[in-house]
């Protein structure tokens, strides 16, 4: 009778932990705004198709470099296309980039970074290797493997994997060795818990929070780099549309189109902005110490 | 100390063999024959098999690995198709505006970013303090590409106060040097002051928050003396290895802000060899920027040895 009591004491008092927990998370007004934007953005990327108002390729060169007017309501490209529409689609390219990337980038560096925390002599290695990868600034070592790869969406998220796993890998990893020191990992050790057993089970789940804090930093810094790619030319190719490639076509003519630049900088700001906002608002809820 | 810096340069080296290794292996992730795609579709069959046997394609790939590296340990860092100038002449050549971009960037985000970090923290929590962290925060968001061109648009094309592109080196003229480098440098350091902003602001209220602090107030000390004299001095380490770092991370900045204010720095020699396919330019700017990078890595930490004994003992 006493412990019923006492296990519905536990779950009221974990319910009402989860909801002081989410009113934190909703208190911060920051959080809240980077919560819808990142929803907008997925919304916009999915829903693609019904959004734009024109067909993204379609050219009309009766129609180029119109400026923003109620027929089109972002104005139109130097081949006549509709800039909102490209726009749009845009954000499809975006959000699978980075999207892909992030999930890839946590698949690889949680793998490595268990295993280099619990044995010192994959650590070694796979330490040393991050490293070395790290070493050579991101978009440097993006755009070397974007050229030698070739340009294109696959090789782009090929590349920003190499990039971005090494962060996951090291934070992971941080903690790995942190738990593996605990008194409860010696005794799952001593009762013939297999390694498998504690790397999957009682490893991972502390790692969780402060690697999915990371994933949204690189969602967000692989939506950077793609533009930064796709501006530098060696991107998505056109006439795929990519913020990236819209922004360097503006810029050929920026004397006479601002809306070129302008639009699809907002686009890509606001994103980032958002999943910047996100993540730090998931660091604050999930680690509340580190602020 | 010696004891210290010693250990520090043998950690060095194996991040210098795995970027070795990196750089080494680019040429060999060209998808098909390396030798053809770099002389093209129309190159007659005579060219690719003499390239193949220059370049060594045929050898076991450690040997030529070995025979890379050993060329490079002797300056010898590869061959521009197109450019006729020794490699290393070429790097110069690019690096020094990139250099002169990154340096200014640097002191434009440090005047903007200290003040405004110990303001911050000085009022946290009210207004200014959001303000600015909200600032802070779209600087970082914003890709610093994208800054350039929002400056070009306003100061150049709009107000036609500043150049939109272009370089001009100090022996033409300091003055045109500094009007043609300003809104790239400005570019550029926006988003390096804002995360040293941020650095200043949680390091200083981490000091602000300390003992010695509450004492000194209980003293009755001047809050400008707390704020400058006892707190600035101690908040300024974690603020030097972010200016340290950001130096590094200028430089891979200024790569795509030279492309946007057609500076004829590293950045832009890296976007031409692609299009025209000089792989060995690539590599060569991938090995300099990670060895300057991992050198200035060491220096902070080294530094960071002499400034503050607890990370000596740390390690040794």
């Amino acid at each position: 009778m006493s412990e019923k009591t006492l296990e519905e004491i536990q779950k009221e008092l974990r319910k009402e932990q989860r909801k002081t927990n989410i009113h934190r998370l909703l208190h911060n007004r920051f959080v809240v705004l980077g919560i819808l934007i990142v929803v907008a953005l997925f919304l916009v990327a999915i829903f693609a198709p019904v959004l734009s108002p024109y067909d993204p390729y379609e050219l009309d060169v009766t129609q180029r470099l119109k400026a923003p007017s109620a027929e089109h309501i972002l104005g139109t490209d130097t081949f006549g296309r509709d800039l909102l529409s490209r726009i749009i689609y845009g954000a499809r390219i975006s959000t699978y980039v980075g999207g892909i990337v992030a999930v890839t980038t946590l698949i690889i560096g949680l793998i490595i970074g268990l295993y280099a925390g619990y044995y010192p002599k994959i650590d070694k290695v796979s330490m040393r290797i991050c490293d070395g990868l790290k070493a050579i600034p991101s978009i440097l070592l993006a755009i070397a493997l974007v050229a030698v790869l070739g340009a294109g969406t696959t090789n782009i998220i090929i590349s920003l994997t190499i990039v971005y796993f090494p962060d996951i890998a090291r934070i992971t990893r941080s903690v790995a060795m942190k738990v593996r020191e605990q008194t409860y990992v010696e005794a799952l050790k001593a009762s013939g818990a297999s390694d498998t057993r504690i790397i999957w089970g009682n490893i991972l789940p502390n790692v969780i929070s402060p690697v999915l804090v990371q994933v949204s930093f690189i969602f967000a810094n692989a939506v950077i780099t793609e533009a930064s790619l796709s501006f530098l030319g060696v991107g998505i190719p056109v006439p795929e549309p990519s913020w990236g490639n819209i922004i360097n076509e503006g810029k050929t003519v920026i004397y006479q189109a601002w809306w070129l630049i302008i639009f699809p900088a907002i686009a890509t700001a606001l994103s980032v902005l958002g999943l910047n906002l996100l993540g730090d608002g998931l660091r604050d809820y999930l680690d509340p110490l580190s602020n | 100390m010696l004891k210290y810096i010693g250990k520090r340069i043998i950690a060095v080296i194996p991040v210098l063999f795995i970027v070795s290794l990196v750089v080494f292996f680019l040429i060999h992730l060209i998808p098909g024959d390396p030798a053809r795609v770099m002389l093209g579709d129309q190159a007659l069959e005579e060219d690719v098999i003499a390239l193949q046997q220059e370049m060594g394609l045929n050898d076991p790939i450690w040997l030529q690995y070995i025979k890379w590296i050993s060329d490079v340990f002797r300056g010898d860092w590869g061959e521009s198709l197109f450019i006729d100038e020794p490699m290393g002449t070429i790097l110069i050549e690019h690096l020094l505006p990139t250099l002169a971009l990154s340096f200014n960037a640097l002191i434009i985000a440090v005047v903007i970013a200290i003040p405004c970090g110990i303001y911050a923290a000085k009022n946290r929590g009210r207004i200014g303090d959001q303000v600015l962290m909200g600032a802070s925060m779209v600087g970082i968001s914003i890709p610093n590409f994208l800054i350039g061109l929002l400056l070009i648009l306003l100061f150049a094309v709009k107000l036609n106060w500043f150049p939109s592109s272009g370089y001009k080196t100090m022996d033409d003229s300091i003055g045109l040097h500094f009007k043609y480098l300003f809104l790239p440098s400005l570019a550029l350091g926006l988003m390096h002051a804002s995360l040293i902003t941020r650095m200043t602001r949680s390091s200083m209220l981490e000091v602000l928050g300390s003992d010695y602090i509450k004492m000194a107030r209980a003293k009755g000390v001047k809050e400008n003396v707390i704020l400058f004299r006892h707190a600035l001095k101690n908040a300024l380490l974690p603020i030097i290895t972010v200016i340290g770092q950001s130096l590094v991370s200028l430089l891979s900045g200024a790569l795509v802000t030279e492309s946007v204010f057609n500076i004829p720095g590293v950045g832009q020699l890296v976007v031409t060899s692609i299009n025209r396919r000089d792989y060995e330019v690539i590599q060569a700017v991938v090995l300099l920027i990670a060895l300057i990078n991992v050198v200035v890595m060491l220096l902070i930490d080294i530094l960071y040895g002499f400034a503050d004994t607890r990370v000596r003992m740390k390690t040794e």
